[in-house]
């Protein structure tokens, strides 16, 4: 209880708490449809949202930089973004059964994340040294992560319905979900839109690299390109119709998955790049 | 013939279904007829108040009573009015009648348990009454009753769970591919009934774009003009392939009219554009091996039978729950009408002789 406490995680467990809401309210809708009413879960997602942003806000003050300073702040961020766009786009999918989606899946990472203490270790104010553009390099990357995030989503769902649709299967879910039509216009603008972020933020990134580049691990440097590389091939064959939309979908589960395990080596190019940094302690 | 007492609420009606079949000629009865029969009811002083509801299965007329042989006359005049024997009528008094009126709006006595249709057509007939001021207090609290019961049935229990038409299952199938039909075209190959039922439930789902072929120039014609689209040679059906979203063969031929080469190049052209194949063919139109492909879903007469029929069946499963719930429903209804009718006597009520 007092690691909730300590230093707003609060605010962030009950974000994670308005998330866990609205996946129950969710699958609630999906047993009694009639009775389900698709603005609540908006509601409850929505509230969870400001909750997040106030939380994180705060902590942006207290660091006095883009609250992104460890694994901890990481995943707040990224389940920030991926709500942020489920409730932009969520008008596409009936019954809100993309808030149903996004919210477990927030919720499950927000768990995740207050359930390691040591992922919140504190981190050294000005923890990217005061300079705007490395801050937007690192922002921008965390909203590009809640684009693919989204994307990962949508082509489980794809992948659903073309089963469930190839099988000859029909049950109440599989109406609730997008049709295929509509999932693979939603990748296609979600490949869009999260390369274009990636890229700015690759860009910028670039730039400080050219600067400090001693400050900077080649295992980032690596793994950061790759998810970049790999997600633009994804762009370029779909825009060519070069594969078929299942192969998208599945490139795009493969991709996040791999996006989300170089975090790691991100992270560690963190202590490398700050040196001063303090090193982690436990809040317990 | 029995006594009872306290009679307000009687049901005469028949079915397709009850009358096996023989009142479907019946039922093409004219307007006037019916305001004939609404009329002589009007005029029977026995005969408080009244709803005619004709479907195109079913004709009933619910009436509230105030004389002692309404029903007997009631009786006669429906006889007269269908030409058809005695036995084949059902008559339903207050409680069973009220169960009855439960029944039919939650639909569980139509042909295909948990349509909704006829939900619609008890209200239109209710309102079109209430606005002739036909209806007594009695009718009106029974039939608001009903309709609840109705709506509280298709919202509890899956007695209305998916679709059992062949047309509206289709259209389903092809929401769940292309979600809008807005824009989406549509070719149609042969005009045989089944292929006609689909397009039209398509075209009432808002695709605008049907393109019609058949062998007989005329039919596909007349097809076209019923669903709004355009009829096309049936020699030319080929060159709309690439630009068709869900194509439904209907033909009656004996070998397959449309390969899987044929449809691995229409997808190849497009393939972030899916392609329903809807093949109602008997032999199969379509090569089954076409829906392999990625982007193909395809779907044959028997697939959407199939479809039905587990729709149908997870309907039936509901229909001991819904009964058992609309029996406890109309029996507090009837008492709470009953308890009323003593009290306060709002409704008529009368020691009467049913027949």
């Amino acid at each position: 209880m007092f690691l909730l406490m300590e230093n707003g995680r609060w605010l962030f467990a009950a974000g994670a708490f308005c998330y866990c809401i609205a996946t129950f309210y969710g699958l609630y809708g999906l047993i009694k449809p009639r009775q389900f009413r698709s603005n609540f879960i908006e509601c409850i997602l929505g509230a969870g949202l400001l909750i997040q942003l106030y939380a994180l806000w705060s902590r942006g003050i207290e660091t006095h930089s883009c609250p992104i300073g460890n694994p901890f702040e990481t995943f707040q961020f990224i389940t920030w973004a991926l709500i942020a766009l489920s409730l932009t786009v969520g008008r596409a999918f009936r019954k809100s059964l993309l808030g149903l989606f996004t919210g477990g899946l927030s919720c499950t990472l927000s768990i995740i994340s207050l359930a390691i203490p040591s992922w919140d270790y504190h981190a050294e104010p000005r923890i990217f040294g005061g300079n705007p553009w490395i801050e937007a390099h690192a922002s921008l990357a965390m909203v590009s992560y809640g684009f693919f995030l989204m994307l990962a989503l949508t082509s489980v769902m794809f992948l659903l319905q073309n089963q469930a649709l190839k099988k000859k299967l029909t049950t109440p879910l599989l109406e609730l979900l997008p049709s295929i039509y509509e999932l693979e216009q939603i990748h296609f603008r979600l490949l869009l839109v999260g390369n274009g972020i990636f890229t700015a933020s690759i860009l910028i990134g670039t730039l400080f690299y050219f600067r400090e580049a001693e400050h900077i691990l080649l295992a980032k440097l690596f793994f950061s390109i790759s998810v970049w590389v790999g997600y633009l091939v994804l762009l370029l064959l779909r825009i060519k119709e070069k594969i078929k939309p299942k192969t998208v979908a599945w490139g795009a589960i493969f991709l996040c998955v791999w996006a989300f395990l170089t975090l790691w080596p991100v992270e560690q190019n963190r202590g490398q790049q700050h040196s001063v940094v303090t090193q982690p302690e436990l809040k317990s | 013939m029995k006594q009872e007492e306290h009679i307000t609420f009687l049901v005469v009606g028949a079915t397709v279904h009850s009358t096996e079949g023989m009142l479907h000629q019946t039922l093409l009865l004219e307007e006037e007829q019916l305001h004939a029969l609404s009329s002589s009811l009007d005029r029977d002083p026995n005969v408080s108040g009244h709803l005619i509801l004709k479907t195109c299965n079913r004709i009933e007329v619910y009436c509230s009573r105030s004389g002692l042989h309404a029903g007997e006359k009631i009786l006669q005049q429906f006889y007269e009015l269908l030409q058809i024997e005695e036995n084949l009528v059902y008559v339903h008094i207050n409680e069973n009648a009220t169960r009855h009126l439960m029944r039919v709006c939650s639909g569980l006595d139509s042909e295909i348990i948990g349509e909704t249709e006829i939900l619609g057509q008890v209200k239109c007939a209710y309102e079109t009454s209430t606005r002739a001021n036909k209806l007594t207090p009695l009718l009106h609290r029974i039939f608001q009753k009903s309709l609840q019961a109705a709506k509280w049935i298709r919202t509890n229990t899956q007695i209305g769970y998916g679709h059992v038409s062949l047309g509206n299952i289709a259209v389903e199938l092809a929401m769940r591919i292309h979600g809008n039909l807005n824009r989406k075209r549509i070719l149609l190959i042969g005009a045989g009934q089944v292929g006609k039922d689909v397009a039209i439930a398509l075209h009432s789902r808002g695709a605008p774009h049907i393109n019609v072929a058949n062998r007989t120039q005329k039919k596909a014609d007349e097809l076209a003009l019923l669903i709004n689209g355009t009829s096309i040679s049936f020699d030319t059906w080929q060159e709309h392939l690439d630009a068709s979203d869900i194509v439904i063969c209907s033909t009656s031929s004996t070998t397959e009219i449309l390969n899987q080469d044929a449809v691995a190049r229409i997808i190849g052209k497009r393939p972030s554009r899916p392609l329903f194949l809807i093949d109602l063919g008997m032999p199969h139109n379509i090569c089954g091996t076409a829906g392999d492909l990625e982007s193909v879903y395809l779907y044959t007469l028997k697939d959407i039978t199939e479809i039905a029929n587990r729709n149908l069946e997870q309907r039936k499963s509901e229909l001991a729950l819904a009964e058992s719930t609309l029996e406890k429903k109309a029996q507090r209804v009837w008492r709470e009408i009953e308890a009323r009718n003593s009290n306060n006597k709002i409704y008529p009520t009368l020691s009467t002789q049913e027949c």
